[in-house]
């Protein structure tokens, strides 16, 4: 099978238009990992950004950039984590590292970097820990230590290299002296480096749990910000709700007003004529319209109530008819009811002077009506 | 290849992720004045056009670090979740009200030279003119009111009273279109 279909598909996805049942089999298709439309995705979206050169550019008020240099200063704001977490103990060495390089400071969340940002720790900041091991230990080049270490007992610098006794010689008895001085001072050395490990391990234990503290103060944060969030949109939706149900009452109301107008303009007129529509005792039992027609000008209004509601894809259709030979059958408008089964229809420019008699309502689906009636299922009819 | 603003674009992009505040405000002021200008369109008013532009550049600050270049351009990115909020405002606008006129104001925009990064890279002639003003007007009409209305191709087809077929087709044609004044804006440049 060509894929021209998916391409066709992806390009319509890319501006957003895609929906219904095209939408569904290509966001399967994607979800499939289709490289392809993957590739078609990204170039259309490049090119359809072309279309934004036109618009006039209007910069926003100072205050617009004012309240966002605000609102990025809040926690709540800061840039979401990279989409791959990064691993545990990579984490945790990250936040070990100002503890293990400066044990004698508070470790700080962020780092001042150029030009007055703040840089959060990295993987690759320098300097950076990773977790030390033993041997890391015994052979590192020695650090500063926090704990007090009486200097005099301590060696100068011992050649940590040198830990394998000296190889076999001929040289005299004044040598063989000197090496073992000098194998007496390395053991020394090392028992007291064995001191710095068991110092440095109860320095890593002191972090670890400095670390589960703060993992548990974070988690508590976390819990509590949650909670309010939770309450912030419950009640956010209930004012959305409430706004959203006043909007929708005014602009009912508004409709109701401009159709009443509409209305009160035609009745005005000594030549309208009123033509009442019933409904199919089977198709449309409750249904009964009111036409307001003004033959003269070709305008008309029309009131429906107790309709049944339509297919999402379906229309009510009023036709126009006259008795003369040929019938002429004329489209004279499509409406939807409200949820309350109403509808107000102002009909199209029909043909001035025209002599219709009849006015049937069936149902056609959605989009450019048909140049007659697709099915003769009248759903309400009417005659003057 | 990319340009010198691109590469400025993206590094500043970079340095958001890191948390930088400075960057923020020179990505700002390099692309305010577009997602305005796009937030305006669609919208049709400055007071939500405006709140529409703080909530998108809050969320290029927040999602700095998910940023990929070999995905897209900084531009697309931005335009990209300039009109994705702006849909999200104007699908739930429509759904306060039956939005029957919904999209008539979004076509009205004058046309007007670009000033983004975009527009550098094709051909000055087009833009003065308007680049839309090349496409034909029936396929100009099914992309805007997609791209700035926020409409699907069903909707477009009942509010143009057209055949759901009929509106793919000139999307599809209007997007070739496009793709031949990107390609050959591309080819003078390289000239």
């Amino acid at each position: 099978m060509s894929h021209a279909p998916w391409t066709d598909r992806a390009e319509i996805y890319a501006i957003g238009a895609l929906d219904g049942a095209d939408l569904a089999a290509f966001e399967s298709h994607l979800e499939a990992g289709c490289r392809i439309c993957e590739g078609v995705l990204a170039t259309t979206r490049e090119e359809i950004t072309l279309l934004t050169v036109d618009v006039p550019p209007v910069p926003p008020a100072d205050a617009v950039k004012m309240r966002l240099l605000s609102a990025i200063g809040r926690p709540e704001n800061r840039p979401l984590p990279p989409p791959k977490a990064k691993s545990l103990a990579k984490a945790i060495a990250q936040r070990a590292a100002p503890k293990a390089a400066k044990p004698d400071e508070r470790p700080a969340a962020k780092a001042p970097a150029v030009d007055g940002e703040t840089v959060p720790a990295k993987p690759d900041a320098k300097p950076a820990v990773k977790p030390i091991s033993d041997e890391e230990l015994r052979l590192a080049p020695k650090a500063p230590s926090p704990a007090p270490a009486p200097p005099p007992t301590r060696p100068a610098a011992p050649p940590v290299v040198v830990a394998t006794p000296p190889p076999p010689s001929r040289a005299g008895w004044i040598v063989a002296a000197a090496s073992i001085l000098v194998a007496a001072g390395l053991l020394v050395g090392l028992v007291l480096k064995m001191g710095e490990v068991d110092e440095a391990k109860a320095e890593l234990g002191r972090v670890r749990t400095a670390l589960a503290g703060d993992r548990d103060a974070a988690q508590a944060e976390l819990a509590r910000a949650e909670r309010d969030l939770a309450e912030l949109l419950e009640e956010g939706e209930s004012v959305r709700s409430r706004l959203t149900a006043a909007e929708a009452a005014r602009d009912d109301a508004r409709d109701r007003v401009e159709e009443l107008e509409e209305l009160e303009s035609l009745i005005q007129n000594p030549g309208v004529e009123v033509v009442r529509l019933d409904g199919d005792d089977e198709r449309n039992p409750d249904a009964v319209a009111f036409l307001f027609y003004d033959r003269s000008a070709g305008r008309g209004l029309l009131l429906a109530h107790g309709l049944k509601q339509v297919g999402p894809a379906q229309v009510y259709t009023l036709w126009a008819m006259a008795n003369a030979e040929p019938k002429p059958i004329d489209f004279a408008g499509a409406f939807r009811p409200n949820a309350k089964g109403t509808a107000t229809l102002l009909l199209p420019a029909l043909a001035a002077d025209a002599v219709y008699h009849q006015f049937a309502v069936n149902v056609e689906p959605t989009g450019a009506p048909p140049p007659k009636p697709s099915n003769l299922d009248l759903h309400l009819f009417g005659q003057i | 290849m990319p340009d010198a603003a691109h590469e400025d674009s993206v590094q500043l992009i970079g340095r958001m992720a890191r948390g930088s505040r400075d960057a923020f405000g020179r990505f700002y002021d390099r692309y305010a004045a577009l997602v305005n200008g796009i937030a305006i369109r669609m919208l049709g008013n400055r007071a939500d056009a405006e709140e529409l532009v703080q909530e998108v550049f809050l969320q290029l600050w927040r999602k700095s670090t998910q940023y990929r270049r070999e995905r897209g351009s900084p531009d697309a990115w931005v335009v990209t979740v300039t009109r994705t909020r702006g849909i999200d405002r104007l699908r739930a606008r429509r759904r306060r009200k039956d939005g029957a006129a919904a999209g008539d104001e979004i076509v009205a925009g004058a046309s007007a030279p670009g000033a983004n990064g975009l527009a550098d890279r094709v051909d000055a002639r087009l833009t003065v003119e308007g680049v839309l003003g090349v496409i034909p007007p029936e396929q100009r009409k099914a992309l805007e009111l997609a791209y700035f209305g926020g409409l699907t191709q069903t909707e477009i087809a009942e509010k143009l009273a057209i055949p759901l077929g009929t509106v793919k087709t000139r999307m599809r044609l209007g997007l070739r279109r496009l793709r031949e004044l990107l390609g050959a804006a591309a080819g003078e440049g390289a000239a």
